[in-house]
């Protein structure tokens, strides 16, 4: 009787330890299993997070800006170790900015662009012609937030070993600025042309050098377009003094560096390349430059107005600039100017 | 004799009931505590898991939330500002901060009022659209605020910082 009434109780708590039991498994089960869950998923987002930090540190990208068919234009430089994907840009003046993203028209390619590692993207043409005389900056944004600006047209190049410009629609490329001797029986097919600073005294020299026009129009170039020279040393390569002087080569005929080119005859074309020379179209002899103490470009280069350099003095340093001149559309359209410093010569 | 052993066995018979009631009473006690004590601790258990699947979705969110002001534009009285949404989770602005370089201007924009200084202003005269300002993954999207007073001086350089739903915020400078 005793034994059938403990087996009873034994029941009864094994019962209660039973469902004791499952409280704690149950329930400690289950929060483990919630526990383990979303640690779990805030692992893996850690881990996305990182990876995509890690993705964006890699990522690195410059845009340059240029005319491209008359409109402002850009390519993507990638930097970095990851392609880059442009999502969107931006392009602002003064009053307006615009937005230009994958479902805009007349841009060229379309947006996304893609960049490889080290290499550049195509040229972006976006279709919007650039106001005259305005600045645009520009910025680029990538799919991972990486953002790249740049100005329109370029403030200045970051390569000033190969480009010499300011802040204008025209620039010259400063490698393939070229100087020649040149004798009144010499025909311009014929000279030699010459790279470096050095430069032989006792010689007319002629210039030759390539300039892009970045605006939306082609440029008429006026007869005072010019390249300028002021030699700051006497003949001992000391700077100043009574010998310091400033001389005038305007632009010449590209078949006969004896003629002066007409006014507004030479033409930059919008977007594009020319090839201009400048000299003094006194021609042989020892003549180096014209004086502009005694003449000016109209005259006669004869007798007073030309400076003969028969005693030397044309050796020393010079400082060589230009100045550019002209109108933009026709010969009769919207004056421009500007002036680009970029060199130094020594003639010796 | 047999009159002992009969009431011995009805007693006996009386005892076994006895037991038998006080058995599931027991049994009923226990299940009912236990049954109980099981409903309070699973209610328990998973308020907690709740609470921390909230925290946890919260940190995930915030890991994932990722956004930049891509660029500004000012004029002598407003300010438009474009973001770009460049995670992959939807997200808004809930509030902006404008200062200057000086501190001489400060500003909190929020989804009801602009405050500067110790006044504040209607949010949806100078606010277009109002905040929250949703930004969807790998969109751009703008707004353009008004100062109630003051002006945006050229020359100057101006902060913003933005407050995104999940706790990032980004800054952005520029000189107008």
């Amino acid at each position: 009787m005793m034994r059938d009434y403990r087996r009873r109780r034994a029941v009864t708590a094994i019962i209660g330890a039973a469902i004791v039991f499952s409280i704690l498994f149950s329930s400690v089960f289950a929060y483990f299993v919630v526990l383990t869950d979303n640690l779990h998923d805030y692992q893996l987002t850690a881990l996305q997070k990182a990876s995509s930090d890690s993705s964006k540190d890699l990522e690195s990208f410059t845009m340059s800006t240029q005319l491209t068919n008359g409109n402002i234009g850009f390519s993507i430089n990638n930097t970095g170790g990851l392609t880059v994907k442009i999502v969107g840009l931006f392009l602002k003046n003064l009053t307006t900015t615009t937005y230009i993203s994958s479902s805009s028209s007349g841009v060229s390619p379309p947006l996304p662009i893609f960049s490889n590692p080290n290499t550049g993207s195509p040229l972006v043409d976006t279709g919007i012609v650039p106001a005259s005389g305005q600045v645009y900056d520009m910025t680029a944004v990538s799919s991972q937030g990486t953002i790249a600006t740049d100005t329109f047209p370029q403030a200045a190049s970051s390569t000033i070993d190969e480009v010499a410009t300011v802040v204008g629609w025209v620039t010259l490329e400063f490698s393939s600025l070229r100087w020649a001797i040149w004798t009144e029986n010499d025909i311009p097919s014929n000279v030699t042309w010459n790279a470096g600073p050095d430069i032989a005294v006792g010689n007319p020299i002629v210039w030759k050098g390539s300039f892009t026009n970045h605006f939306s129009q082609d440029i008429y170039l006026s007869e005072n377009t010019l390249i300028s020279t002021f030699r700051s040393t006497d003949d001992e390569m000391d700077i100043g003094g009574d010998d310091t002087k400033l001389y005038w080569f305007f632009m010449v005929d590209p078949t006969d560096f004896g003629q002066y080119t007409p006014n507004h005859s030479l033409v930059i074309p919008a977007g594009g390349e020319k090839e201009l020379m400048f000299g003094t179209v006194i021609k042989g002899g020892a003549v180096q430059f014209v004086d502009t103490d005694k003449c000016n470009k109209e005259e006669e280069p004869t007798g007073s107005c030309v400076q003969y350099d028969n005693d030397g003095k044309t050796k020393g340093q010079y400082l060589v600039f230009m100045v550019i001149y002209g109108r933009w559309g026709s010969p009769t359209g919207d004056f421009y100017g500007q002036n680009i410093p970029f060199a130094g010569v020594i003639v010796s | 004799m047999m009159r002992v052993n009969s009431k011995r066995r009805a007693d006996s018979k009386k005892r076994g009931i006895t037991q038998v009631i006080g058995t599931i009473i027991l049994l009923s006690i226990t299940l009912v505590v236990g049954f109980g004590l099981f409903g309070y601790v699973n209610s328990a258990v998973a308020n907690a898991e709740r609470s921390y699947a909230i925290i946890t979705d919260q940190n995930i969110k915030e890991l994932q939330e990722s956004f930049v002001i891509v660029t500004a534009n000012f004029s002598s009285s407003s300010l438009s500002l474009w973001f770009y949404n460049s995670g992959n989770l939807s997200t808004s602005i809930q509030s902006l901060v404008i200062w200057n370089d000086t501190s001489s201007l400060f500003l909190v924009y929020n989804s009801t009022k602009v405050i500067q200084g110790a006044s504040s202003y209607d949010a949806s005269i100078y606010e277009n659209p109002i905040l929250p300002l949703s930004l969807s993954p790998g969109v751009v999207t703008s707004i353009t605020l008004t100062l109630p007073s003051d002006t945006f001086n050229t020359g100057r350089v101006y902060y913003v910082r933005a407050l995104g739903t999940y706790g990032n915020t980004y800054t952005y400078f520029q000189v107008r």
